[in-house]
């Protein structure tokens, strides 16, 4: 990076801001703004970049076009050099359009079940695309991979955003990325640590309680973590979960034992240690800003993520070292962590003509092909047929465009009459349905709230309703 | 009648487990429109 002032010359005030990292849309016009809540107008912004010197911003929509032009911008705002972070879990084009979109990790784990060297090789390669279009469109921290071990099919927050299922799998498959990823100058993230993998309830909501003893977590939950730390990931990111065995009273992302005790003095982890999202219901119901920011510093946090009034957090840390509640040491040794993170990067370096001919898209491909499950006979042609989509929202299915395979295709096969279900259709019209041979195409994420399989009372009706009527 | 699941392979595994194992079925892991491709095409196919 272009200019790291010395720590002598940054205030208290400064050095806590630069653990902060704000939220923002990655659409440059405040009407634009998808999020109001959570996502600042651009004099908000501005003024926390300028005045305030937050260390970084997380976008989160937009194109991958808008998003360069918006990391231009941020960076041309900041004294010292911003980290511009995504949640980029399945490629660059999982948040921005235009960049590419990777199956979720959990189709890597699926091809390691056959051949875990191919996995490995894709998994490297899909760190590295990742990387090289996060730097091409201005992005320098990729918030992936996640290394939590799925174990429980009903966790509603990881489920596919995992490699896998077993310690050895995610170990080998989140090595495999960050190694392809550091090939670029961007830094990677290890999470959710402790481990996230098996819970029930959604830290998007409240707060997840993890009975696991500790010799459950290094069997499990901390093998992909350790592996993570010896391959060199930049950054480790804190999870908002309360296991009673490490820390009777606080989350892990507010608790000293489990971020300085277990984290960075057992596993000697030397990185960043980031917590996630502050806003998320799991603390911000709980604490509040100020007392959810001291606790998670007081904790080990290196980094602050969104929190809810970043001016109020900074205040509160400042605070507190002020009141001698924080030592002031505590604050440097963030903020020199954070400084020679910065030092690895390099200063902004947009290539908008990258997207045109990606490599990524042919190891998006791969990953995609490869992990296909396929069973039965061949489907037959019909002459009057139905293309019933099942979805979670109607409204809210971007994956179905215009000219998308799922809409397209079907048509020229005689499954020409199209029918969609999502949550909010009544079970009354499912009677109706016209009886004719059938071609379902359910979308799911597998969101255990909503009834058998994740999947919703109108799309199990819509399922069971065919099966008796149809077969 | 023909199935395909995007997404939730826990949700694939309960719905296929109820389907006649002769009826084409497949599973992609994505829901994108290379994955929609992809695992229409391989509805298409006779399983090996």
């Amino acid at each position: 990076m272009t200019f790291l002032p010395p720590l002598a010359d940054l205030s208290l005030r400064a050095q806590v801001a630069q653990m902060v990292v704000v939220r923002a849309s990655g659409h440059l016009y405040d009407r634009q703004i998808q999020y109001p809540v959570w996502e600042p107008s651009q004099d908000t912004l501005k003024h926390w970049i300028k005045d305030w010197g937050v260390g970084g911003v997380i976008l989160l929509g937009g194109s991958a076009v808008e998003v360069a032009e918006r990391c231009r911008q941020l960076q041309s705002w900041a004294t010292i050099p911003l980290l511009l972070a995504a949640d980029i879990e399945e490629g660059v084009g999982q948040r921005f359009s235009g960049a590419t979109q990777f199956p979720p990790p959990a189709a890597l784990g699926a091809i390691a079940q056959k051949n875990q060297q191919r996995a490995v090789d894709l998994a490297r390669a899909m760190g590295a695309s990742t990387a090289a279009e996060a730097l091409a469109i201005g992005l320098n921290w990729v918030l992936a991979p996640v290394v939590d071990v799925n174990n429980n099919p009903a966790n509603p927050v990881i489920n596919v955003r995992a490699f896998g299922e077993e310690p050895d799998i995610v170990s080998a498959l989140a090595t495999a990325f960050i190694q392809g990823a550091k090939t670029y100058p961007v830094l990677t993230t290890a999470k959710h640590f402790p481990g996230h993998g098996d819970t029930t309830t959604d830290s998007h909501l409240e707060l997840p309680v993890i009975p696991h003893n500790r010799d459950r977590l290094q069997a499990i939950e901390w093998p992909p973590f350790v592996a993570a730390i010896q391959t060199g990931v930049d950054a480790v990111m804190s999870a908002h979960v309360h296991l009673p065995a490490l820390d009777a009273e606080q989350p892990a992302t507010l608790s000293p034992q489990i971020l300085t005790g277990i984290l960075r003095q057992e596993m000697g982890f030397r990185g960043l240690i980031v917590t996630d999202a502050l806003v998320m219901g799991a603390i911000a119901h709980t604490y509040g800003t100020a007392e959810a920011a001291v606790k998670a510093v007081e904790a080990g946090a290196d980094i602050l993520l969104m929190p809810l009034d970043p001016p109020a957090a900074i205040e509160a840390v400042v605070a507190a070292v002020e009141s001698g509640r924080i030592p002031y040491e505590r604050i440097q040794a963030s903020v020199a962590r954070i400084q020679a993170a910065k030092a690895r990067l390099l200063p902004l370096l947009l290539q908008l003509d990258y997207f045109q001919t990606t490599p990524a898209i042919e190891v998006a491909t791969a990953i995609a092909q490869e992990s296909i499950k396929r069973a039965g006979q061949a489907l037959q042609p019909v002459t009057s047929g139905v293309n019933c989509l099942v979805v979670d929202d109607a409204l809210d299915a971007s994956f179905l465009n215009r000219t998308c395979p799922a809409l397209r295709l079907p048509p020229t096969w005689g499954f020409d009459q199209r029918v969609v279900i999502d949550q909010q259709t009544a079970l009354t019209m499912i009677a109706g349905f016209p009886k004719a041979p059938t071609l379902v195409q359910v979308f799911s994420r597998g969101n255990p709230f909503r009834g058998k399989a994740g999947l919703s009372v109108p799309a199990i009706a819509t399922l069971e309703w065919l099966q008796a009527t149809i077969n | 009648m023909g199935l395909v699941v995007y997404g939730s392979p826990y949700a694939y595994r309960e719905i296929a487990q109820q389907l006649h194992p002769n009826l084409p079925h497949v599973f992609s892991y994505g829901h994108d429109s290379t994955a929609q491709d992809l695992a229409l095409a391989c509805l298409l196919q006779a399983t090996s």
